[in-house]
C-alpha cells in the first residue's frame, strides 16, 4: 500500500527534491584556474535564446564570435540550452538554491538581482567597472544605478525596455478615428476611440489575463503611470508592495471596462500568443507591446498580408511610454579566471557596435544612449524608428511591471484579473490583496 | 518456511530495489520534512524556524484551504464518479458486445494523449472565440455573450473536471483483467437460477471486484492528489483560487514566492493527506481479505 502511494507522490517528491538542497558547490574550480593569458576558460552559460526566440540569432552569433574576438581568447563555451523565458526563470532560480549556477547569468527580464545579491552567489562587478572607465561611461548612470545594490553594481545591463500603443491604420480609418499625432491627449479620448471602434464593428484591443497577463499589464502600468507624479513614482519603483493606493484602485476600475467592454471575449482567461494573434490577423485595433513584436508584422506565418504596412505607432495616451533600463546579465562568484572571462563576454555584447547589432536583429534598443542608432536602419526599419523618435516626445516614463514587481504578485494580479472582470472582486479588494501578496516577499 | 539462505536470497533480491527508494525518495524525503520547519528560500540556506511554516499554512493561509478543498472535491468525484464510469464500461465490455475491442481501442485513447497536449486541446477547445461553445450557444439559439469556461471562476472548477472524468480506461482494463479470472462456471450457474444481467453484475461480479475495484480507487485518489499538468496549461489555478490545488500551490509557492521552507511544508501536509485517503481507502474496501 505505502508502495502505491510512493508512486502516487514521486512527483511531489521529484520536484520538492530539487528544492530540498542536494547541492554541487564545486564545479566551478573545475573550469578553469588560470586567466586568460594563454590558458583556456570555459564558461558555462545556460542560454534560453534558443528555436523561435526574437534574441537567438543574435545571441548565437555573439557566442559563435566572441572567442575569436580580442576579449575572449582562449574562451570556450559550456552551453545548456532551455526554451522560453519562463522555464529559464524557474531553472535559474533552482540552480541558485543548488548552488550550480552558470557562470553567465542571462537576464529574463524578472529581477531577481535583490535575492541574488543576498545568496552570495554573484560576483560584485564593481572593480571590472572602476578598471574600465570607457566601458563603465558608455552606460548611463541610471542603468547602472538599476543593476546596482548598495552603490555596487551586480549586473550589466544590456537593453532598455521600451513599449507603446500598435494599432491598425485601417481600422482606425473604418472606424473615422484620426491617426493621433504622438498619442491621445487623455485616457477620456482613448476610451472614446474604443466607443467608436466597437460602434464600427471592430474590437478595440488585444488584451489577456494568463501568464502574467502581459497585454493587460501594459494598459494597467500606463493609466497608473500617466496618473500623476505619484502614480508615475509607484510605476518606476523596483519591488512596489504599497498596491492599496488611488492611482491602483483607479486603473484597476478602467482595465475592467476595457476587457469587459473593449476587448475578445477570449481575452478573460487569454493567454498572450492567441491574443496577439487576434492583432496579426487584423481582427483587433490596438495592441501595446515592444519593439521586438515588430518582426512579427511582417512573418507571414503570423500576420494577415500585408498588416505591416497597415501599423502604426503612438505612444499611451498623455505622451506615456515604458522606457527604463532592463535588468542586466549577471556574473557568478567564482574563481578570478572565470569571472574575468564571463565579464569579457558581456563587455563584448555591450559593445556599443554590438547593441546596434542587437538592435538590428532583434529590435532590442540599446541600453547606451552613446550608440549611435544608423540613419539607414530607421529608413530600413520605420515603425522602430519612428517608436525611437516617440522616445524623445514622451511626457511620462515608466517601467513595466513583469520587470518590477515581484513574481507571485504577478501571478495574483493574472489569476485575479478575470475575477474583476466578472464582478466576483471590487477594484479596491484587488489592490488590497496585491499589497498582502507583495508584502510577502518583505 | 524461511530458511536463514532464503533469508539472504530474499534480501540481495530487495537491496537494488531498496537501495534506489532510498536514494531517490527516502533521502530526499527526509530533506524535505526537515526543511519544511525551516526557512529556506531560493537564495538563503535553510534555518531551522520551527512550526512556522506549518502554523503559516494552516492558520494564516487562505490559499492552502481552498486548494485542500478542490483537491479533496476532485479526489472525491474521480473515486466515486471517474471510477463508476470506468467500472461500467468494463462490466459492458466484459460481455463481448459488438465491436467491443473497438470501443476498448478508442476508450483508451484519451489516457494516451500526454495530458499537457490534451489540456491545451481542451483550452483551444472551450476558447469562446475559436472553440466550440460560441457556435453551440448559437446553435442552442443563445444571443448573449460567450461563455467563458476556463476564465469565469463560475465554471472554471467544473470545465477542468470535464476534461478528465470520464476518462477512466485505466480503471476499465484493470478491472477487465480480474474480471477474465472469474470462473465462468460462477455466472453459468447464476444464469441456471434465473439471475439477470443486472442481478449478476450487482450481486456477483460487483462483489468479486471489491478488491481491485478498491484499488482503482487509491490510484484514481492518488492521480487526483499528483494532478498538475492539466491544470497548470490551461487555468494555473485560478480564476482566483477557483481551481488551485495542493499541486499547483506547492508549484507556485516555490516558483513564484520562492520560499522553500513553505513550499515543503505543503509536500508534507500532501504526502500526510495521501497516506491518510489510502489508509481509509484501504480500510473501506477491506483489501487484502479474501472475499467471504
Amino acid at each position: 500500500m505505502l508502495k502505491k502511494l510512493s508512486k502516487g507522490v514521486m512527483v511531489t517528491v521529484a520536484a520538492t527534491l530539487l528544492l530540498a538542497g542536494c547541492s554541487s558547490n564545486d564545479n566551478k574550480n573545475a573550469n578553469a584556474n588560470n586567466g586568460i593569458d594563454g590558458e583556456e576558460v570555459t564558461l558555462k552559460v545556460l542560454n534560453y535564446h534558443v528555436g523561435e526566440d526574437y534574441a537567438a540569432s543574435f545571441f548565437k552569433k555573439m557566442f559563435d564570435e566572441f572567442p575569436s574576438s580580442e576579449l575572449g581568447k582562449g574562451v570556450k563555451f559550456d552551453m545548456q540550452e532551455i526554451p522560453t523565458t519562463d522555464a529559464y526563470a524557474q531553472k535559474i532560480k533552482v540552480l541558485f538554491a543548488t548552488g550550480d549556477i552558470p557562470d553567465i547569468i542571462l537576464t529574463s527580464g524578472n529581477n531577481i538581482l535583490d535575492l541574488a545579491v543576498k545568496s552570495g552567489k554573484i560576483a560584485d562587478l564593481t572593480p571590472y567597472f572602476d578598471a574600465d572607465p570607457e566601458w563603465k561611461s558608455s552606460f548611463d548612470p541610471g542603468a547602472l544605478e538599476r543593476n546596482s545594490i548598495d552603490g555596487k553594481i551586480y549586473a550589466v545591463p544590456n537593453q532598455k525596455e521600451i513599449a507603446m500603443i500598435y494599432y491598425n491604420k485601417a481600422l482606425f480609418k473604418k472606424a473615422g478615428i484620426a491617426e493621433p499625432e504622438t498619442s491621445f491627449a487623455s485616457w477620456e479620448e482613448f476610451f472614446a476611440a474604443c466607443e467608436k471602434l466597437k460602434a464600427a464593428g471592430i474590437t478595440p484591443l488585444s488584451l489577456d489575463t494568463n501568464d502574467f497577463a502581459w497585454l493587460s499589464s501594459m494598459f494597467l502600468g500606463a493609466m497608473i503611470g500617466t496618473a500623476n507624479e505619484e502614480g508615475n513614482k509607484f510605476m518606476n519603483a523596483l519591488h512596489p508592495t504599497n498596491f492599496n493606493n488611488l492611482e491602483v484602485v483607479d486603473a484597476l476600475k478602467n482595465l475592467k471596462t476595457m476587457l469587459t467592454q473593449y476587448s475578445t471575449q477570449d481575452a478573460i482567461g487569454g493567454k498572450y500568443d492567441p491574443m496577439a494573434a487576434h492583432f496579426l490577423m487584423g481582427e483587433v485595433a490596438m495592441i501595446s507591446n515592444g519593439p521586438w513584436m515588430v518582426p512579427d508584422f511582417s512573418n507571414k506565418e503570423k500576420a494577415v498580408e500585408g498588416l505591416s504596412d497597415q501599423i502604426g505607432v503612438m505612444l499611451f495616451p498623455e505622451d506615456g511610454m515604458v522606457n527604463v533600463p532592463g535588468a542586466g546579465d549577471m556574473v557568478s562568484a567564482g574563481d578570478k579566471a572565470t569571472t574575468d572571462a564571463a565579464v569579457n563576454f558581456l563587455k563584448y555584447q555591450t559593445s556599443l557596435d554590438n547593441q546596434i547589432t542587437s538592435l538590428k536583429m532583434t529590435g532590442i534598443i540599446p541600453v547606451s544612449s552613446k550608440a549611435v542608432v544608423p540613419e539607414e536602419f530607421n529608413k530600413e526599419n520605420p515603425l522602430v524608428g519612428r517608436m525611437l523618435e516617440l522616445t524623445t516626445k514622451a511626457k511620462y516614463q515608466f517601467g513595466e511591471n513583469q520587470a518590477n514587481w515581484y513574481q507571485n504578485t504577478l501571478d495574483t494580479l493574472s489569476r485575479l484579473l478575470p475575477e474583476l472582470a466578472f464582478d466576483k472582486i471590487t477594484p479596491e479588494d484587488f489592490a488590497k490583496k496585491l499589497e498582502e501578496v507583495a508584502k510577502k516577499n518583505e | 518456511m524461511l530458511t536463514k539462505t532464503n533469508r539472504v536470497w530474499i534480501l540481495l533480491f530487495l537491496a537494488p530495489c531498496l537501495l534506489m527508494f532510498v536514494v531517490l525518495i527516502g533521502i530526499p524525503l527526509v530533506n524535505v520534512v526537515w526543511t519544511s520547519f525551516a526557512d529556506y528560500t531560493t537564495f538563503s540556506k535553510p534555518e531551522i524556524s520551527g512550526w512556522g511554516n506549518y502554523e503559516q499554512l494552516l492558520f494564516h493561509d487562505d490559499s492552502f484551504w481552498d486548494a485542500v478543498k478542490n483537491t479533496l472535491l476532485w479526489v472525491l468525484l474521480q473515486c466515486t464518479v471517474g471510477v463508476s464510469i470506468g467500472c461500467a464500461v468494463a462490466l459492458l465490455l466484459f460481455r463481448k458486445p459488438f465491436g467491443w475491442k473497438f470501443f476498448r481501442a478508442v476508450y483508451m485513447i484519451p489516457s494516451i494523449i500526454p495530458t499537457v497536449a490534451s489540456g491545451i486541446m481542451f483550452y483551444l477547445l472551450l476558447n469562446p472565440e475559436l472553440g466550440i461553445v460560441k457556435p453551440l450557444q448559437q446553435f442552442l439559439g443563445s444571443q448573449g455573450p460567450t461563455l467563458n469556461l476556463f476564465g469565469n471562476s463560475s465554471y472554471a472548477f467544473w470545465a477542468l473536471t470535464l476534461t478528465w472524468l470520464f476518462y477512466s480506461a485505466i480503471s476499465t482494463v484493470i478491472i477487465m483483467a480480474e474480471l477474465g479470472t472469474i470462473s465462468g462456471s460462477l455466472l453459468e450457474a447464476a444464469r441456471i437460477d434465473g439471475a439477470s444481467r443486472f442481478q449478476i453484475d450487482l450481486f456477483i461480479l460487483l462483489p468479486l471486484l471489491r478488491n481491485i475495484i478498491g484499488t482503482c480507487v487509491i490510484l484514481a485518489a492518488v492521480g487526483m492528489i499528483t494532478q498538475f499538468d492539466t491544470i497548470y496549461v490551461t487555468t494555473k489555478g485560478g480564476p482566483g483560487s477557483s481551481t488551485l490545488n495542493l499541486s499547483v500551490y506547492l508549484y507556485n509557492t516555490a516558483t513564484l514566492d520562492n520560499d522553500y521552507g513553505l513550499t515543503n511544508a505543503i509536500s508534507v501536509m500532501q504526502i500526510l493527506l495521501g497516506l491518510f485517503l489510502v489508509l481509509l481507502i484501504g480500510r473501506a474496501f477491506k483489501l487484502g481479505e479474501s472475499h467471504e
